[in-house]
């Protein structure tokens, strides 16, 4: 049952096909175009690395290649987003195991007042700099008190408000009942604004202003 | 009944839970309660911060941009399958499999061991397999189990029972003794064999002097280096001259069975079985000396029986036979022949007249090997061996399939934990 460029309708890649456990076949380079923006997301919010992210991708995809045939064929976003969210689960407790000093400008040790800006802050052409930086300091700020949550509120809050799951699915993803999704989102949110408010970004004059 | 709800004078406020304000903003509150929901936000400012700022914060969320990867993840060739090899078949068991084996190795070895003790596996003469049950387990060595069987040897014949037994408990004090004993013999030492002797055995100086003390060691050297192979001890070697004047007397034919001996100091133990019955020749002199000698020759193994009464034959009909001087005297009578052709018995020793002892001696077999001459206490033994063994492989097979269970328990606890 291997397929061609043509049934797949890939383009620009090499054709990859893999088979779920009902024995339908796909492209895994298709898939992997489809969902690598949003799967790279995900791990850079949970891990407030993004080259680590590149890696947490990188190694879930190639075990979701080799366990492809696990698949049942349901939800593959999903899928695929609970493998990259064990991936970096698993980085996270390595990385406590084994603490280093952060590198990375979304958050700056204690000496890194004014780290380099990552390709994802640079100013566009539309924004005069200071909404450049106030931009930039936002994220940092957002990306600091999502890395103040508790694991699993970070995730369900990541997968629920910034890549727009719903609850069903993302208690498919988490493995967990729809109550303890809700509960567990409810709680990050609060622990985010509570978070957001120390460190004053979340005023109301602040919050109200149109971006 | 009234309700909270419906209660006109709601003196205290409730602040609304944050995940009632989540799910206020998702849009899926309904109805009633989402009437009661908003009248309590119009009352309090408190709810209504709230809520704004849970607002600002999933509109915050929402509104993070999205970061693009650097390149892309598409993959240019099939990445390789990872050689997982086959876990073998001992690896792919079960954790509980390897609990199971090690709980039924662990009951085969109680229910053998219990029925060991309480004597069900070697049914047989009660006193024979009692007391080596009792001095089997004290010593655990090939020499006491030897020197147990010399006990029950003199247990059986009643006449010798008391002191040899009592002297047995030590088997040093009586190797000891022996060549004192020996001494006031009529027997002739020659010590020009001695040195010759001494040189076939490693450890020449204990045996030299043991031959010049012991008139009992007039050995036909050609004789004593065969056994000098088998012996790795010569220490054993010593104790058996000075305590068996039978043995040293016909070396090729004490000899021999030594081979089927690990541990020396079981020729002592035959060395006692001597002794126990020469403390019989007061009363039957003639018969009961060369039973003596025989039983001492026979007595370190009797597997090889069959070997040594050939042996004995031969040295009876080579040697002029001394008849004995002081039968009287607890010390067999003994002459070495002066030449150095043959080793001398003294006494012819006729197998056919001690049918007493050769039964002892064979009752006191310590091999498990069913001889083809084994008797009753032979195969008592032999079959309690037997059963020893299978406790030991049944307590083995435990260990090891508790160790594996053990392994395989702490492998799966870390990997569940890994998992999770």
């Amino acid at each position: 049952m291997a397929g061609t460029a043509e049934t797949f309708g890939c383009a620009g890649h090499r054709t990859l096909p893999v088979h779920d456990r009902s024995g339908r076949s796909s492209c895994y380079n298709c898939i992997i175009e489809n969902c690598q923006t949003r799967l790279y997301n995900l791990a850079g919010r949970m891990l407030g690395d993004w080259a680590l992210a590149e890696d947490a991708v990188q190694e879930s995809l190639l075990s979701g290649y080799r366990g492809f045939g696990q698949f049942r064929g349901d939800n593959l976003q999903a899928w695929l987003t609970r493998i990259v969210a064990n991936t970096c689960r698993d980085m996270i407790r390595a990385r406590r195991a084994r603490p280093t000093v952060p590198l990375d400008p979304l958050s700056p040790g204690p000496d890194q007042q004014d780290p380099l800006p990552s390709a994802a802050d640079l100013p566009s052409t539309l924004e005069s700099p200071e909404e450049y930086a106030e931009r930039r300091e936002l994220n940092r700020a957002i990306q600091a008190a999502l890395d103040s949550l508790a694991e699993e509120r970070r995730l369900a809050v990541l997968l629920v408000d910034v890549q727009g799951l719903s609850y069903e699915e993302t208690a498919q993803v988490m493995k967990c009942s729809l109550g303890t999704v809700k509960s567990r989102v409810s709680r990050g949110r609060r622990d985010l604004r509570d978070s957001l408010q120390r460190s004053g970004e979340l005023l109301p004059s602040r919050f109200r202003h149109d971006y | 009944m009234i309700t909270k709800a419906m209660w006109p004078f709601n003196v205290r406020h409730r602040h609304l839970s944050a995940e009632t304000l989540s799910e206020h903003l998702e849009g899926r509150i309904h109805g009633s309660a989402l009437a009661r929901l908003e009248r309590s936000l119009a009352q309090c400012d408190v709810c209504r911060e709230d809520l704004d700022s849970l607002r600002a914060t999933v509109a915050l969320l929402g509104q993070l941009p999205a970061e693009v990867p650097a390149g892309s993840f598409v993959m240019a060739a099939p990445p390789p399958q990872p050689a997982r090899p086959r876990p073998s078949p001992l690896a792919r068991a079960s954790t509980w499999a390897y609990a199971g084996a090690a709980s039924v190795a662990a009951i085969l070895l109680t229910v053998l061991a219990t029925a060991d003790a309480t004597g069900l596996l070697a049914p047989g003469p009660a006193t024979d397999s009692g007391q080596l049950a009792t001095v089997f387990e004290e010593s655990g060595s090939m020499a006491d189990y030897d020197s147990a069987a010399a006990v029950s040897l003199a247990t059986t014949e009643p006449i010798a029972a008391i002191e040899p037994v009592e002297a047995l408990d030590d088997s040093e004090a009586m190797a000891d003794s022996g060549p004192a004993d020996i001494a006031d013999g009529p027997v002739q030492s020659e010590p020009t064999a001695a040195p010759e002797l001494a040189s076939a055995f490693e450890d020449s100086e204990v045996l030299s002097t043991s031959a010049e003390a012991s008139p009992a060691a007039t050995v036909e050297p050609a004789a004593a280096l065969e056994p000098a192979e088998a012996f790795d001890d010569s220490e054993a070697m010593t104790a058996s001259a000075e305590a068996s004047p039978a043995a040293a007397a016909e070396p090729a034919a004490a000899m021999e069975p030594a081979e089927a001996f690990d541990d020396s100091e079981a020729m002592t133990a035959s060395a006692e079985a001597a002794d126990v019955v020469r403390s019989q020749a007061p009363e039957e002199p003639e018969p009961t000396v060369e039973a003596a000698s025989e039983g001492a020759m026979e007595e370190p193994s009797p597997t090889a029986v069959g070997q040594v009464s050939p042996a004995v034959a031969d040295a009876a009909d080579a040697v002029d036979p001394t008849p004995t001087e002081a039968p009287a005297t607890p010390s067999p009578a003994y002459q070495a022949s002066p030449t150095p052709g043959a080793a001398v018995a003294g006494p012819v020793p006729d197998l056919a007249q001690a049918p007493v002892m050769e039964a002892e001696i064979e009752a006191a077999a310590p091999t498990a090997e069913p001889a083809p001459s084994s008797g009753p206490g032979k195969q008592d033994r032999g079959t309690a061996l037997y059963w020893r063994i299978l406790e030991g492989i049944a307590g083995t097979l435990a260990l090891i399939f508790l160790a594996a269970f053990a392994v395989k328990w702490r492998a799966s606890r870390v990997n569940g934990a890994a998992r999770s």
